[in-house]
């Protein structure tokens, strides 16, 4: 994954300037169908199983 | 006395969760596996318990590696953390529990920072059996992770 204009903010840096990084988030929420930066994009998925030998 | 230990954690290829890997690329898929035990007793309760992974970036400096979100303002985000409430133990009392992902990536989605994506971080768990005093802790796993 490329790295996105913002990612490369220290967090002392966002701090500093937290109305870019709200600007940001606000023009890629308006992008369609492109990547959102500051969501999961993916829900986890949990899974258990015996281990090997006692299958 | 009834008893649950977490004896191993590590990362791993989600496909082969029994060997541990401590090197990816971002686009690797990625698991945490927590090697649990737990007395035959809890088993056959019925007893469900909650189970949570976490990847840390111990790294908390704001002016390099800490790591970042925004959620209506910009906040620390120093650990990723993912849970599954009321996991049931129909695996017998000596089993794995991971979670994964098809990309190390997905799992940081949301995180931001110079490190976002590519560092040196661990992983550590928990599980929790509802309903009783009863509680496991890992270890820390340490892994490294290129862009």
């Amino acid at each position: 994954m490329a790295p996105r204009e913002g990612q490369e903010l220290t967090l002392a840096q966002a701090l500093q300037q937290p109305e870019d990084v709200e600007r940001l988030e606000r023009i890629e929420h308006k992008l369609e169908g492109a990547e959102r930066p500051y969501e999961r994009l993916d829900e986890p998925r949990p899974n258990a199983e015996p281990p090997e030998k006692d299958r | 006395m009834a008893f649950a230990n977490i004896s191993a954690v590590r990362t791993a290829d989600p496909t082969n969760a029994g060997v541990a890997k401590d090197s990816f690329m971002s686009t690797d898929p990625f698991a945490i596996v927590l090697d649990v035990q737990v007395d035959s007793s809890v088993v056959t309760s019925g007893l469900l318990a909650d189970v949570t992974w976490q990847i840390v970036n111990p790294r908390q400096d704001p002016n390099s590696h800490a790591w970042w979100t925004y959620d209506g303002g910009v906040i620390s985000c120093p650990t990723v953390d993912t849970d599954w409430i009321g996991m049931p133990f129909n695996w017998g009392p000596v089993f794995w529990v991971f979670c994964w992902w098809s990309q190390y990536a997905e799992a940081v989605s949301h995180i931001q920072g110079p490190d976002a994506r590519a560092g040196v971080f661990y992983v550590q768990g928990t599980i929790s059996i509802q309903g009783s005093s009863l509680f496991a802790k890992s270890d820390q796993f340490w892994f490294k992770v290129r862009p």
